[in-house]
């Protein structure tokens, strides 16, 4: 329970400073960035099959709980977020769910590497933003939550 | 990196989880492997209903091995199953049918269906060798091997994999790299008969022993049996932190005089001896003891008496045995020969030592215990053992050791001794037609005990020892000196007088007299004066009973009957057996003081010397009976039969009145074609006398003495 808190906290730092009044669709792309950089590390490590076996464990614990996530795949050898765009980008727990993902992801992924991989993980994810580019505009700040 | 240990399954088989540091890493993969029929099945249950709850769901796969039904049929007997935990926190997959004639590549979805399902923290596969049947390639099966193994990883499951692999197989399959452990379970003979055994080969993370431990199955299901492993001694309080130990007393008849201070607690001590030397009784007696007079819960393990042979042992020496049985201080627990097994019976005694709380215990015998052990190392491990069991009770262990007869050794395998803490020697040797026994402390770390063999033996209240007098306490010290002003009549009319007014206070008197001259009627005539004036007497009779004293007495018209009778004065007569081994001085000390004696008469001591004392033993003991008596402030007499009948030129004809503080000569002289009594007082200690030499009669009233001639 205690390094579940301690992904929790990491993972709600790393909101609090990356998705500052961001919209679904943009939200639901920092989250894919953040999926992105944490396999890309992790998979330096622990190699396709394994990883696949854990992505696969933690989106079938995810999808128990939030139905939403069914269409969450991995697709080339990442953690493909981009079915939850289009209407369902809308749907009130989009952002619950999501969180939920990432900090199980953290914590299954901490616990088969006896928390070895922890200390990296954590930074990768605070260093995942969205580009400058892509930063807010007037538009999305009127759907922002 | 972290240095936090790995967290483990508790598995619940006793003593496994001392083997691995606490139980299986979890998450890890483990294959249990053994032939048919060595237990695998049972482990993986067991370990499965000990583990499986609310937060620990187990998903046990059958394949075509064995299937559902039948493994649950047999499984109902053992005490861990559990029915409400079946279908609930343990569920049961019958994959055997559904992988039939199914590609083998199929089957880690097939499993992992289920396992999304369950989302188990416990997998079993039983049995794995199962799949090696449905794959078309050694190469196909370390894939499918390989692809569960990573699933069960990321899932973080506990898998153990079941099967019928050989020794071989374990050691070149490559399935078997990508496994974290590997227990095998086997069967072969050991010190004589054929046993279970399980082995960790390999358990990464984890610091095991890799030998082969025997184990049993019950109807509890696995008991591993590892003393060696399981059994630790702790350290002793007494030798941490520089305490005093704790000591025990016996309460054995002047054994606890052997053992000086007592046996520290927690120690272990060998009893040794050949058959019939006493070790038995020893250890019961140790137990009784202590049960009786210090409230102290003893236990026996005996693998030759039974239960109901010790319990007739103790009604033969009078001990009630039976009661202390009954009220729970002692306990008698049997192991018939052919039923010892070591391992678990270390662990047996370990176990009713700490339920029963037993403060000393018995081991009848550690020889016949071990006797299937033929290697002298494995012999002192488990004498190691057994003492660390004792030590970590803070209880006192005796056990018993057959010494072969003839031998030179002070135990059955000669290495025994080395282990404990302290041996005593039991012996029993010929003394003419007569058989002695004899008991030595050894040795006894940590305490001062006496040295050398003492006299023992066994009768009615059990054992009774008998401290050599050269070895008890203050034997080295001078004798103390008499009282020179204190002064006791010797109850003869006119021979007070002769002694410069008397018998000094503690001092002794040798009588050296002809046959027939009155000795006796000196001696008896002591005693009453002191009974008559409350000083309570003690009359030692070594040639005639106590009848033909007091009728001689009697005859004389000295009323030692009335003396006796209303308890002034004791008669006791000494047979041979008390009078050799050492057990005379032991015999007089304790009625000395139980009569509170103050006179004291042995009649006489020459007889001393024709029960086969040698003049220098003869000697030496009425040195230290003199010296006893002085001690515990009696004025004593000892007759003496003198060889001549009328010569004085030798004192005493054996050399002792150095040991003598009063000389009294009673001589015949011949006067006139008779003979005539004389007394003369050769030598007073302390005091001055009259050296006169005095005819005397006796007649009624005893003895009278004649005037100066």
């Amino acid at each position: 329970m205690a390094q579940l808190i301690t992904h929790s906290e990491c993972v709600d730092s790393w909101l609090a400073r990356a998705r500052p009044e961001l919209t679904p669709a943009r939200e639901i792309d920092l989250y894919d960035r953040a999926f992105a950089a944490i396999w890309s590390h992790a998979h330096r490590t622990l190699g396709e099959i394994t990883l696949t076996a854990i992505v696969d464990r933690v989106l079938t614990r995810s999808l128990k709980r939030y139905p939403l996530l069914a269409k969450v795949r991995v697709i080339d050898a990442s953690l493909s977020l981009a079915p939850l765009h289009g209407e369902a980008a809308h749907h009130p727990h989009n952002g619950e769910a999501l969180r939920f993902v990432l900090v199980e992801l953290l914590r299954v992924l901490g616990s088969v590497t006896a928390e070895v991989l922890t200390p990296t993980l954590h930074q990768t994810l605070a260093d995942v933003t969205l580009a400058p580019a892509e930063a807010v505009t007037p538009s999305d700040k009127a759907t922002t939550r | 990196m972290s240095t936090e240990p790995l967290t483990r399954l508790a598995t619940g088989i006793p003593n496994l989880d001392a083997l691995c540091e606490g139980g299986l890493p979890t998450g890890s993969l483990i294959v249990l492997a053994g032939p048919p029929g060595a237990g695998k099945t049972v482990l993986a249950q067991q370990i499965c209903f000990h583990a499986a709850g609310p937060n620990c769901r187990v998903l046990y796969f059958n394949t075509l091995s064995e299937t559902t039904a039948k493994a649950l049929r047999y499984l109902r007997q053992f005490t861990f199953f559990n029915a409400e935990r079946f279908g609930t926190t343990i569920e049961y997959v019958d994959i055997g049918a559904i992988v039939a004639g199914r590609p083998l590549a199929e089957v880690p979805n097939l499993v992992m269906e289920h396992v999304k399902r369950v989302e188990p923290s416990i997998v079993v596969f039983d049995s794995f060798k199962a799949f090696d049947d449905l794959a078309a390639s050694g190469a196909e099966l370390r894939k499918v091997s390989y692809e569960i193994a990573v699933r069960m990883m990321a899932w973080e499951c506990t898998t153990l994999l079941l099967g019928e692999f050989s020794g071989a197989e374990l050691q070149s399959s490559p399935v078997f790299s990508i496994v974290d452990s590997i227990i095998t379970l086997g069967q072969r003979e050991a010190s004589g008969e054929e046993q279970r055994f399980i082995q960790i080969v390999k358990m990464r993370g984890t610091r095991h022993s890799r030998e082969a431990f025997p184990f049993s199955i019950t109807q509890d299901g696995l008991k591993v049996f590892a003393p060696g492993v399981t059994i630790r001694r702790d350290a002793r309080p007494d030798q941490t932190v520089n305490l005093k130990p704790v000591r025990c007393k016996t309460g054995i008849s002047k054994f606890d005089q052997l053992l000086g201070p007592g046996i520290p607690s927690g120690s272990s001590l060998l009893i040794g001896g050949v058959a019939g030397t006493g070790k038995t009784v020893l250890l019961l007696e140790f137990l009784y003891r202590g049960a009786t007079l210090f409230g102290e819960k003893g236990i026996i393990f005996s693998f030759e008496e039974t239960e109901e042979r010790l319990r007739a042992t103790g009604r033969g020496l009078g001990w009630n045995l039976d009661e202390q049985i009954a009220k729970g201080m002692i306990q008698i627990v049997f192991i018939p020969q052919p039923q010892i097994q070591v391992e678990q019976d270390l662990l047996m005694i370990q176990q009713r030592i700490q339920e029963f709380g037993a403060r000393r215990v018995a081991v009848d015998s550690v020889s016949v215990f071990l006797h299937k052990t033929a290697d002298p190392k494995t012999v002192r491990e488990k004498v190691f053992q057994l003492c660390s069991i004792i030590q970590n009770a803070s209880a006192v262990g005796f056990f018993a050791t057959d010494i072969p007869y003839g031998s030179q050794q002070i135990s059955r395998f000669g290495v025994e001794e080395t282990v404990v803490d302290g041996v005593v020697l039991l012996t029993a040797t010929a003394e003419g037609f007569e058989r002695q026994r004899y008991i030595e402390v050894y040795k006894l770390r940590n305490t001062a005990h006496m040295k050398g063999r003492h006299n023992m033996v066994i009768g009615e209240g059990g054992i009774g020892l008998f401290p050599r007098y050269d070895a008890q306490e203050g034997a080295e010290l001078p004798p103390p000196s008499v009282v020179t002003d204190q002064r006791l009549s010797s109850g003869i009319t006119g021979l007070d007088a002769l002694l410069g007014g008397g018998f000094l206070e503690r001092s002794v008197t040798l009588v050296s007299g002809s046959a027939g001259i009155g000795k006796t009627t000196m001696a008896v005539q002591f005693i009453l004066e002191g009974a008559r004036k409350g000083e309570p007497g003690l009359y030692i009779a070594l040639e005639e009973g106590p009848e033909q004293i007091v009728n001689s007495a009697e005859a004389l018209g000295l009323p030692l009957a009335a003396s006796v009778a209303n308890g002034s004065v004791a008669i006791a007569y000494l047979s041979r057996q008390e009078i050799l081994g050492s057990q005379l001085l032991t015999i007089l000390s304790d009625k000395i003081v139980k009569n509170k004696v103050t006179r004291l008469v042995i009649d006489s001591a020459s007889h001393l010397a024709n029960k086969g004392l040698s003049p220098s033993d003869l000697t030496q003991l009425l040195y230290h009976l003199t010296v006893r008596f002085k001690l515990l402030g009696v004025t004593s007499l000892i007759t003496l039969e003198a060889q001549s009948l009328f010569s004085m030129d030798s004192a005493t004809d054996r050399g002792l009145s150095p040991i003598a503080d009063n000389l009294l000569f009673l001589r015949y002289l011949s006067v006139e074609r008779a003979l005539e009594r004389t007394l003369t007082v050769l030598k007073t200690r302390g005091s001055s006398h009259d050296g006169s030499t005095r005819s005397f009669v006796i007649n009624k009233g005893g003895i009278h003495l004649g005037p100066v001639e």
